[in-house]
């Protein structure tokens, strides 16, 4: 049978196991796009504290056909701005900014993923 | 210490050993790194109850880790599991000697402060605090397999040949 004190003894221990939800509330991890293609990682962009506008386009061969798309970093937000695939729906995804988000152009296969260093 | 006890001690790790091994066959969902049912512990908490001296459990706990680690684990996870072993021990004893509380709650503070001690030594190592960011899950963890465990040892320690405490 439990006892009063055992049920505020176990209370007391799940607030315990919360509070670092509290301390960890921000998590402070820094973020970077990881720009892929077929695979193979072409740049790794710091996007925590990234400041001002820069453009990187891509372009390459698959299948025998070229491919381009142009990636946009504005501060701290990457997004494809233009692309000759067929379906744009990597344009049409917009810019991200937080870690996990991803932009798939998949004809090209190329995917920018936010990661957390 | 007379025969009787160090062939009881002895016995005791063996069965807890055997119980950490056969744990470690059934597949249990992953919930978090670290999180496991631990029947091992049933054998401990039932040492603490009804051992004569609290160093017989802290001698059962050493010896299980260390053998556990020689099955399989290595240094780190022998230095993970004492670490957790210790500290859970420890607060256990020091619940158990206030008269306070009944062995399921006791046991589940067991489990807590057994992923206490493991995250505290884990920070300690990898020198971030982030890792208390497991916590919140493995302090639940803990709180409930404890809590289970406390209750399977309840019922075994009332079937204890004799009882010291």
């Amino acid at each position: 049978m439990l006892k009063k004190a055992d049920i505020v003894l176990i209370i007391l221990l799940i607030i315990l196991s919360l509070l670092p939800l509290l301390a960890f509330e921000r998590p402070a991890a820094p973020i970077y796009a990881e720009i892929r293609q077929d695979g193979k990682v072409l740049e790794k962009v710091t996007l925590t504290g990234h400041t001002g506008n820069r453009e990187i386009p891509v372009t390459f061969t698959a299948n025998g056909s070229d491919g381009h798309n142009l990636i946009r970093i504005e501060n701290e937000k990457i997004s494809i701005i233009e692309a000759d695939c067929p379906d744009k729906v990597c344009v049409q995804t917009g810019p991200i900014c937080k870690a996990g988000e991803i932009i798939a152009c998949l004809p090209h296969k190329l995917i920018i993923e936010i990661k957390e260093y | 210490m007379n025969l009787r006890e160090t062939l009881h001690i002895a016995l005791l790790t063996a069965i807890s050993l055997v119980l950490f091994l056969v744990e470690g066959l059934i597949p249990l969902p992953f919930i978090a790194p670290g999180a496991k049912l631990g029947l091992a512990n049933i054998v401990t908490v039932y040492a603490l109850y009804t051992l004569p001296q609290t160093r017989d459990a802290i001698q059962l706990i050493l010896l299980r880790t260390l053998l556990a680690a020689f099955f399989g684990g290595g240094p780190t996870i022998f230095l993970f599991s004492i670490s957790g072993g210790m500290l859970s021990l420890f607060s256990m004893w020091l619940l158990k000697k206030s008269r306070y509380f009944s062995l399921p709650a006791v046991s589940a503070a067991g489990g807590f402060s057994h992923h206490l001690g493991q995250l505290i030594f884990a920070a300690w190592t990898a020198d971030t605090l982030h890792i208390f960011r497991y916590f919140p899950i493995l302090g639940i963890c803990g709180i409930v397999t404890g809590f289970i465990i406390g209750v399977l040892a309840a019922k075994i320690c009332h079937l204890a040949p004799y009882k010291h405490s």
